[in-house]
């Protein structure tokens, strides 16, 4: 029946110019698209904390709507829709939606599972269940596009017909020059394709590169024409082969489309697979990866330039959803009152019932529904979602203030300020830059933490459950003031930057959102960790979240339980092994007093350091350190570590003691250690060294004398 | 097939045509002509009537007036929609009348005191069912569409009386039925058309290949030389995408611009406009009236970074007032502009010349409305500078009260007593019965009917 | 109108980075070709009124020859002078090929050489070289030959005076006002002039009477012997337009024929391609051009021996002038600098040295450019902004360099206002407005001139540019500008031109057809959603593309007139005219 109304709704389109390829396109099997709702990210938190991204408003209609949308304007008559983070939000929303009425050209399933932590686990899942019947393109929920992707579609059809497997993947680009404010920083990317055959040779990201770097094997791959493109905007489109799917379960390691991309790219001779692109000149598509595109695409969309998903067009079909459209871009739900002396300078979207006071001064906004906005309010490139609730005299400037919010008077709030769902501030107040107010408590990251990793959606909510209710701060949200600043007082400015950052999304790259998020949440990390390197590996993460889970745990003796559960956490989400577990954990430990110190401690301090350390942290290690191997890896990275500090040998002997003492490590597992594993003579030098020897002695003679004692 | 099954495919017709005008016009303006639309949109009414369940005139005609609210909220710029919704209500209530007994204009008769008396449609009425009717109004809509296939060679038909031989005609952009004209005056007169290109579509260059196929002198000029080129033209003939009630268009923009240079030269100005492209709207800039398309169109994408500061428009439309225009030519004819209301008031029932259900969309206090303080002039727009007596006198413009285009405020109730003529029925049904000759005869004789 | 690119100096620095080579050696070249323009068409009036006195004044037959070869030996000095060290290499080498008797060549090879030839040989000369131009005419050299022949009759004593009568009418002339390239001081004469009263033949520059096959062949004569490529028309032209010139930009002049420098000195070839190819355009912008060019050429300007400068140089730049003609039409405000140019020169006093001569041209033309360009563009923004109101709504059309500066000055001064810009295919000029504006920080509205009608509603005020202002009180600008000012009209929005001085001139002209240029029409062909409708317009006979250049704005569509003397009402033109004549 969707393939019957799908046809209809088409041969209708008369000559429009997509009839002919589609009308093939019906012989063969229906349209697929897979959209994933979910951005296994957390760029929008903490707002994504109450309301998955896939559904925050964008010009007063959900994300996954201008999705959906575009998927069947563009032909696609079965989508897939998976979801993980707050899955039954989103499935409520789409049940609403007029995409599952049983007249809609598209018909959508929803597949939720909270185990999708990527791109990768989600493709796997639809290989697993064989959701895939042929050519499929592939979206986020938060792609806003009017791009007709049926001249690719054709393409890659050609391409795939030619010879079966090689082409896997068509991306579809936008040209658009740089410096256009569309254009995320952050998935800026170098394309270098095959003029003739448009088959890419080299994908790379540009942010935060120095200087780019291409492999010249890509210029031998026997094309005489090359074009190495700068001016692409990635519209976070792609169309799949179904063999894409297969790919992601073959290698577990594709975490999103750009490993999956590289992946292709880098092992082509072996696997054979091709990866095309598609460039559209006209059309429109962004992927709205963080507040900064958030604004250009909500801007942009107000601009008209996603006609005709316009904000008045109302595709989505809700009831009031209608506005009407005039002069300057200003656009006016029903029911909409405004003061006298108000100006809407342009560009300004106005929901339903929203009423505005006088003299105020709009433009370049978007305002929600049942809003009321006080007298001499200036908005500027302010983003009000329904329900706020704004006093007068109140200043706004390219923010986001979310449902509910309550701006008392004479707040002023200045760039890149985000209020979370509910939060009150005021009055009388000024936040000050990328300032963000929260009801959620940042400390609520580290149990969120836990079971969770790089995803906002990931976020669980019963983690409000071990929330401890804080005294709201009214220095920092007013008197009458509910939220917390989302900024730890005690952390440095950059620190602050950096969650006005992660979410406005200026510099950082998005492999290293995981950390900087868990930077931005657990308080002081050493800032040295924040200039890491893109492709930092999971074990240094890993690393690194354990050392801030201990130290946390220090700060508020949280309970070792609760630390063996977070590693443990921890220890899933990069998957480690339980034996780098240990040896990590170890090397943590060891480390620990040069990271409170610097690293020009004395043995003698170091040991002084360490030693109580060592006492707290006794039960963690013996609830990892059980089995013989086990002392042994503990003893090995001890050693390691050693071996890295030679000036603090001295102290070595004492850990041990310690560690003996405190049954971390049993005297025979130590005695192994130092009989065998001395491999280097660097190590046989340590195992010379007096203090150890004398350590052993003893603790033979300890052994002899427990002996006799029988 | 079972009628549940008919209700679902029904109403899957109506959704996909629906999305189809929704996207509609994502290009060069309407993706395709409105004739098609037109055919389209009486077709599906046809189905509706056919297989929707309704027992007597008044359900039908609420089924219809309902989709036809949707269908003319999909795309408000598709006004030939909302009119063919129209016709066939005029239809049901023609067919109803007939079949009870009484003739359409009886009850139009008396229109003046029950207006008052009963406004709106007296729900007593309609009620009545007749076995027959269902047939009738599905015959009569068959005639409709009839009618409207044969719109455009009707007007192509009369080409030769407004053509002489080596004449210069401009037209602006692509219309299928002034395509349809000037081919048909080609076949017996050499003449030179001057088509200006309409940028940013250029449609104009569709027309002037299509044009030069059909071996008339053919030359294409930028919008920007219209006035230049003017002085040279003795006609100019265009088409349209509506007739506005006061005889204004609303045509592909550039059009004001020539309709006044042809004024500036005293050029006549013709409009090929089949009757279907009547719409009892008045010109007025609010919601619908203008349809803006991606600035893509006019500055691309890889302007770069100072689109983010720049205001691009690309309206679709112009309005071009009453007063710029000669003649309208239509499937039934030539009339001046004067006369275009009277047409309106045959054509549809007063009754619906509001198809919106006024408790959906209300829209709020506008006339409390400021826009950035900008000159105004005496032209239709919404614009209020802020102490000017204009944020009072475009206030009726603005705020829609469920009243407005009631019977109550009907352009002068003579109009009803002379439609009482039986004109309108005569032709509406007869039209197709009839000649076209002794169709324009008739109307001629109308237009000689005093009105006062 | 679009005064695009480059303006002045500041402006041209800007300008650069779109002008496809820099503005260095384009300024010198522009200098030169204005000389030209006026040039030729007075001689050419010479050589009318000579004919005239031919039948009366029948004597002195040696005589002519004497000054025939005079003329001849002129006419080839430029190119000895020119490039100096090969002067003597190319006569010789021409002569057999030129002159098939005998006789004659080896007296002719001389003939170049710095004295004037016997009488005695060159008698015969009319014989031989009448059959000259036909054979020898595709050669290179055929020109001098050919014009040799063409003059033989004309030159004469008398024809010597008249030259020399002539020229005290040009100066007169050029004293009178800086008049327009297509009907010169002839016109402005019996206007300037009033009591010489004899009808004088009122001549069309010859790029509006391509219709008129005698005047084609009078125009391709001309080139000839200025050793110029004849440019040849592209596609098949819109019937009204057939007595215009319509070139294809992909066939340059200098594409198929490589002109050697001694005939056109190097920067004004390339000053030519550019103005061509579109990459100068603009009034001001090609006016700056071409005097660079100018002084360039000057610069490089030796006086052959035992001529006279004033005269010489005057004679050397008529081929270029007549090359940058072809290239394109020349605007009024270029008609006017090379008048001017010329006056200068032809003033310059015959004892006066070289040196000093070409010092004192060289400021004449920078004083030029100061004040007729740069100064009168700031003196122009001094009065336009009182104009500009703060919360105005200023309309543009196009690029034009006055307006885009009083529009940055006024933002300077902190007016509060936006900007309207209005823009129309093919050119797109208004998009490099656009950019300027932005870049300055002025918030600025976009729509092509088709929503107009649309944008008006919103403008408090239209600004425009002008090519020129035509004695009867029309403003020639670029096209769309008028269609602009009757939409302006409609609306009561007020209109205002703004335009130099010294783009004023003598033409009077009702509509944009009679003198008018065409462009490239391929310009008009776009692809839209992959489809590109005119691909093939030349196959269809029965199909033409116009891409009019300019257009002509009646006066009563226009308020106000901003010009460096004052606001002025259309109608005053002619006032100014005079006025600028009296005090010169």
């Amino acid at each position: 029946m969707a393939g019957r109304t799908a046809k209809q709704s088409r041969s209708g389109a008369g000559n429009s110019v997509r009839k002919g390829p589609t009308e093939q396109e019906d012989e063969e099997l229906p349209l697929q698209a897979v959209l994933i709702a979910d951005s296994f990210n957390r760029r929008f938190f903490p707002i994504t904390k109450d309301q998955p991204r896939a559904l925050l408003p964008l010009a007063n209609v959900s994300m996954i709507d201008y999705t959906l949308e575009f998927l069947t304007s563009t032909g696609v008559q079965e989508t897939f829709i998976f979801c993980c983070w707050m899955s039954n939000k989103i499935k409520d929303h789409l049940l609403k939606s007029k995409w599952c009425r049983p007249t809609s050209p598209n018909t959508v399933h929803i597949i939720t599972s909270d185990l999708y932590r990527s791109l990768g686990d989600v493709l796997r899942d639809v290989d697993a269940k064989a959701l895939i019947r042929s050519d499929f393109v592939l979206v986020y929920g938060d792609v806003v596009s009017n791009i007709d992707v049926t001249q690719a579609l054709q393409e890659h059809r050609q391409r795939r017909k030619f010879d079966k497997n090689i082409s896997v993947m068509t991306m579809i680009f936008k040209e658009s020059s740089p410096g256009h404010k569309s254009r995320c920083g952050e998935d800026d990317v170098m394309v270098v394709m095959d003029s003739k055959s448009k088959r890419v040779l080299h994908y790379q990201k540009t942010q935060g590169l120095r200087k780019l770097q291409f492999p010249m094997n890509i210029f031998h791959s026997g094309s005489e024409e090359y074009e190495i493109r700068h001016d692409l905007l990635d519209c976070h489109i792609s169309i799949c082969s179904p063999q894409v799917a297969q790919l992601f379960t073959d290698n577990f390691d594709y975490q999103t489309r750009n490993d999956f991309v590289r992946g292709i790219l880098v092992n082509e001779e072996i696997l054979g697979n091709q990866i095309h692109m598609h460039v559209t000149k006209d059309g429109y598509g962004a992927r709205v990866s963080n507040m900064l595109m958030y604004d250009a695409v909500s801007s942009d969309m107000i601009r008209r330039w996603v006609y005709p998903l316009t904000p008045e067009a109302n595709f989505s079909d809700q009831e009031g959803q209608r506005c009407t459209h005039s002069r300057h871009n200003v656009y006016r739900g029903p029911g909409v009152s405004l003061g006298h002396g108000s100006q809407m300078e342009e560009n300004v979207l106005i929901g339903r019932d929203t009423s505005i006071g006088a003299n105020c001064f709009i433009s370049n906004s978007v305002i929600g529904a049942n809003c009321s906005i006080g007298n001499n309010v200036v908005l500027d490139r302010a983003y009000i979602w329904s329900n706020v609730n704004i006093a007068s005299n109140v200043e706004v400037h390219q923010s986001v203030i979310c449902d509910g919010v309550a701006v008392k008077e004479g707040v002023t709030l200045k760039d890149q300020c985000v209020l979370a769902f509910n939060v009150v501030v005021g009055p009388n107040l000024t936040l000050s830059e990328g300032t963000v107010v929260s009801m959620h408590h940042p400390d609520e990251e580290e149990e969120d933490d836990d079971d969770e990793f790089l995803s906002d959606d990931a976020e669980t909510g019963h983690s409000k459950g071990v929330t401890k209710q804080k005294a709201f701060n009214p220095a920092e949200v007013g008197t009458e003031g509910k939220g917390y600043i989302w900024r730890n007082p005690s952390l440095d400015d950059t620190e602050e930057d950096e969650l006005a950052q992660c979410l406005w999304g200026l510099v950082l790259n998005a492999d290293l959102e995981s950390d900087s998020e868990s930077e931005a949440s657990e308080g002081s990390q050493e800032p040295g960790s924040r200039g890491m390197s893109p492709e930092l590996d999971d074990v240094k993460v890993f690393q690194a979240e354990v050392q801030g889970t201990l130290q946390r745990g220090l700060e508020e003796n949280i309970g070792c339980d609760n630390l063996v559960l977070e590693i443990n956490s921890l220890k899933y989400a990069y998957n480690i092994t339980l034996k780098e577990v240990m040896q990590i954990l170890m090397r943590v430990v060891l480390e620990y007093p040069f990271y409170q110190q610097g690293a020009q401690l004395t043995a003698a301090q170091y040991t002084a350091l360490l030693l109580p350390l060592l006492k707290i942290w006794a039960p963690v290690f013996k609830n990892y350190v059980k089995r013989a191997q086990d002392h042994l890896d503990c003893l090995t990275s001890m050693e390691e570590f050693f071996l890295e500090h030679e000036g603090h040998w001295a102290a070595l002997v004492k850990v041990l003691m310690n560690t003996y003492q405190l049954e971390i490590l049993e005297e025979d597992a130590i005695m192994r250690w130092f009989s065998q594993g001395a491999t280097s003579d660097k190590s046989r030098q340590l195992r010379k060294n007096q203090g150890l020897l004398k350590f052993i002695q003893w603790l033979e003679e300890a052994e002899e004398s427990s002996e006799g004692d029988e | 097939m079972p009628g549940a099954d008919k209700e679902t495919d029904l109403s899957e017709r109506i959704e996909a045509f629906l999305a189809e005008l929704k996207r509609g016009g994502s290009g060069a303006g309407p993706l395709r002509g409105a004739g098609e639309t037109a055919r389209e949109t009486t077709a599906l009414l046809r189905r509706i009537t056919a297989q929707a369940r309704w027992s007597s005139a008044g359900d039908l005609m609420e089924i219809i007036r309902k989709e036809g609210r949707r269908m003319t909220a999909a795309q408000p710029s598709e006004t030939t929609v909302g009119n063919m919704v129209r016709r066939v209500l005029k239809i049901i209530r023609e067919e109803y009348a007939r079949s009870r007994g009484s003739s359409e204009e009886a009850d139009q008769q008396d229109s003046l005191h029950k207006l008052l008396t009963s406004g709106g449609l007296s729900d007593d009425n309609f009620r009545q069912h007749f076995p027959s009717l269902k047939a009738n109004v599905i015959e009569a809509i068959n005639e409709l569409l009839t009618e409207l296939e044969g719109t455009t060679d009707n007007i192509a038909m009369q080409a030769l009386e407004h053509i002489h031989s080596n004449e210069v005609i401009m037209t602006i952009g692509r219309s299928r039925t002034v395509e349809a004209f000037l081919k048909d005056a080609a076949r017996k007169r050499k003449f030179h058309v001057i088509v200006a290109e309409c940028a940013p579509f250029c449609q104009g260059h569709e027309m002037a290949t299509s044009l030069s196929k059909a071996d008339i002198e053919t030359t294409v000029i930028a919008d920007a030389a219209i006035f230049a080129v003017m002085s040279r033209v003795n006609k100019v003939i265009i088409g349209t995408q509506t007739v506005l009630a006061n005889g204004g268009l609303r045509a592909v923009n550039g059009t004001h611009t020539l309709a006044l240079a042809a004024k500036h030269h005293s050029t006549p100005l013709i409009v090929c406009a089949p009757m279907f492209k009547l719409s009892p709207q008045f010109p007025n800039e609010e919601d619908t009236f203008h349809k803006f398309v991606s600035p893509h169109e006019v500055l691309p994408f890889t302007e770069g970074e100072i689109l983010s500061k720049v205001n691009v428009h690309c309206p679709v439309f112009d309005y071009v007032p009453p007063e710029l225009i000669t003649l309208f030519i239509s499937n039934i004819g030539g009339n001046a502009p004067s006369y275009i209301y009277r047409l309106i008031s045959e054509l549809y029932h007063p009754e619906d010349h509001d198809l919106r259900d006024p408790t959906t969309d209300r829209h709020g206090g506008f006339g409390l409305l400021r826009f950035r303080p900008g000159p105004v002039h005496p032209s239709l727009d919404d614009l209020v500078v802020p102490g000017s007596p204009r944020s009072t006198i475009s206030m009726p413009n603005l705020v829609r009260t469920p009243d407005r285009h009631s019977p109550l405020q009907l352009r002068t109730p003579e109009l009803k007593r002379s439609a009482s003529l039986s004109l309108p029925v005569a032709w509406i049904t007869g039209a197709r019965h009839c000649t076209r000759r002794m169709l324009l005869l008739f109307l001629v004789i109308l237009n000689l009917t005093p009105m006062f | 109108m679009a005064d695009a690119k480059e303006k002045e100096e500041p402006n041209q620095a800007e300008s650069i980075n779109h002008t496809a080579d820099g503005g260095e050696p384009k300024k010198d070249d522009i200098l030169r070709a204005k000389l030209e323009g006026r040039e030729l068409t007075k001689e050419e009036k010479q050589r009318l009124r000579k004919e005239k006195k031919q039948q009366k004044k029948q004597k002195g037959g040696k005589e002519d020859k004497t000054v025939t070869e005079h003329h001849q030996g002129k006419g080839k000095k430029p190119v000895a002078s020119s490039e100096s060290q090969t002067a003597t290499q190319p006569p010789p080498q021409k002569v057999p090929v030129t002159v098939p008797s005998p006789t004659p060549s080896p007296v002719q090879v001389p003939a170049p050489g710095p004295t004037a030839p016997s009488p005695g040989p060159t008698a015969p000369s009319p014989g031989p070289t009448a059959p000259s131009p036909g054979p020898t005419a595709p050669s290179p050299e055929a020109p001098v030959a050919s014009a040799a022949a063409s003059e033989k009759p004309a030159k004469t004593k008398a024809e010597l005076k008249a030259e020399r009568r002539a020229r005290q009418e040009a100066e007169r002339a050029s004293k009178t006002k800086k008049g327009e390239p297509g009907q010169p001081s002839s016109s402005s004469k019996n206007k300037a002039v009033p009591n010489e009263l004899q009808p004088v033949v009122k001549r069309l520059s010859e790029h509006v009477q391509v219709d008129d096959p005698a005047a084609i062949k009078k125009l391709a004569k001309k080139l000839e012997r200025q050793q110029i490529p004849l440019r040849s028309d592209y596609g098949y032209k819109v019937s009204l337009f057939s007595h215009l010139h319509q070139y294809s930009r992909k066939a340059p002049l200098t594409q198929q024929i490589s002109i050697p420098s001694t005939v056109i000195h190097p920067s004004v070839v390339r000053l030519g391609l550019q103005y061509s190819q579109g990459i100068v355009a603009g009034s001001n912008a090609r006016s700056v051009a071409l005097l660079h060019a100018f002084k360039q050429v000057i610069q490089d300007y030796t006086t052959p021996p035992n001529e006279e400068l004033s005269r010489d140089l005057v004679n050397k730049l008529k081929p270029y002038i007549s090359f940058l003609n072809q290239c394109r039409p020349l605007s009024a405000s270029m008609g006017n600098a090379i008048k001017y140019i010329k006056k200068e020169i032809s003033n310059i006093p015959s004892q006066c040295k070289e040196e000093e001569a070409k010092t004192k041209l060289l400021e004449c033309i920078d004083a030029y450019i100061n004040e007729k360009i740069t100064l009168a563009a700031k003196v122009i923004s001094e009065y336009a902004i009182e104009k500009i109101s703060d919360g105005d709504i200023i309309l543009i059309y196009g690029c034009s360099s006055l307006v885009n500066h009083i529009l940055c000055e006024a933002f300077e001064k902190k007016r509060k206002f936006r900007v309207v810009v209005v823009d129309s295919r093919p050119r797109l000029e208004g998009r490099e407005a656009l950019r300027r504006l932005v870049k300055r920080g002025i918030s600025c509205t976009y729509v092509l001139i088709s929503a107009v009608s649309y944008i008006l509603q919103e403008v408090s005020k239209v600004f425009l540019g002008a090519h020129a202002l035509l004695a009867n009180g029309y403003v020639m600008s670029r096209v769309g500008t008028s269609q602009i000012a009757l939409v302006a009209k409609a609306y009561n929005v007020p209109v205002l031109v703004c335009c130099e001085t010294y783009k004023f001139c003598e033409r009077v002209q009702t509509d944009s057809f009679v003198s008018n240029e065409l462009d490239d029409p391929d310009d008009l062909i776009v692809t839209r959603k992959g489809t590109t409708q005119l691909q093939d317009w030349q196959s269809v006979k029965s199909l033409g593309l116009l891409n009019l250049v300019y257009d002509v704005t009646p006066p009563d569509f226009v308020d106000l007139v901003i010009t460096d003397l004052g606001m002025i009402p259309c109608t005053s033109v002619p006032v100014v005219l005079r006025v600028k004549n009296v005090d010169q």
